[in-house]
């Protein structure tokens, strides 16, 4: 599989390290009042969708960054690759 | 109490070879100092680098020479640059931080890297075996960081029959082995 990284073009899917679905960019705020249900569901609850699926994937034998590709589950296509660092900051994060 | 100091030893000393026409030299006097670019602080650091050494920093995947070429500046990552240059002392990143300041991070990686340059007509065939990166997409002046053998390794495309190519020293050796044994897979030396 290879992955047409943002900044550095195609690259082995080899260099990656796979972590899971990307809502884990949006950590819950622990100050909130539902903090426990809220990181409940942050931590064990996660869609397993037959399709469409975002999900981090980390450059570790390249240039160390994070990256959100969003790929079919069921022909590992992968349409879109974007750098979690922007979509974090985009986040407000 | 002896005084004793520390002086930096190359980790291939002595393994240099030809494989036929193609040359594995090790690279034993080149400085390797990192330069990490303090966040939300990129754009002071870009205009401090300029009028330190000249060029703007590297693009991704690029290298670029200083204006004098005595340094050579290797994009690692987003936030990172690594310094190649001639070593001087035992202090490598003391003559960054004259040149540049304080804007950025210096720390000295020399003794984390080893150094082996190839150069010769047929290292495309054996670094092909081994390489995943697309070399034929590969100009003069591309650096790349990625896995060769399972082994962590960054190219540098030097010339057009030449790379450099570091790989952390604690695999040092198993590096060295993977390139002469992909030589010999590729060809009759």
């Amino acid at each position: 599989m290879i992955i047409e990284h943002p900044l550095l073009g195609p690259r082995d899917a080899a260099e990656f390290v796979y972590l899971g679905d990307a809502s884990l960019i949006a950590r819950p705020d622990w100050e909130n009042p539902d903090a426990g249900k809220e990181f409940f569901e942050y931590l064990y609850l996660r869609d397993n969708p037959e399709g469409m699926h975002r999900e981090l994937w980390y450059h570790e034998q390249g240039d160390r960054s994070w990256l959100v590709v969003t790929r079919n589950t069921l022909t590992h296509e992968i349409l879109n690759v974007e750098l979690a660092r922007q979509i974090a900051l985009a986040m407000g994060r | 109490m002896a005084d004793y100091q520390l002086e930096p030893f190359p980790f291939l000393w002595g393994k240099e070879r030809y494989f036929g026409d193609n040359y594995l030299d090790i690279v034993s006097t080149q400085a390797i100092v990192s330069i990490a670019i303090p966040r939300d602080n990129e754009d002071v650091f870009a205009s401090d680098f300029t009028n330190a050494f000249g060029p703007c920093p590297p693009e991704p995947g690029h290298s670029v020479f200083s204006q004098n070429r005595d340094f050579l500046f290797l994009w690692m990552s987003p936030d990172q640059i690594f310094a190649l240059f001639e070593r001087d002392g035992l202090y490598p990143e003391l003559t960054v931080q004259e040149k540049l300041g304080n804007t950025g991070y210096i720390t000295d990686q020399t003794d984390n890297w080893c150094q082996i340059r190839l150069s010769g007509p047929d290292i495309f065939q054996a670094m092909e075996r081994i390489c995943p990166l697309d070399l034929n997409n590969f100009p003069v002046g591309k650096c790349a960081r990625t896995v060769m053998e399972h082994l962590s390794s960054v190219l540098v495309r030097e010339s057009e029959e030449g790379f450099l190519l570091l790989s952390p020293s604690s695999s040092a050796q198993s590096f060295l082995e993977a390139i002469e044994q992909s030589f010999f897979n590729t060809g009759d030396y």
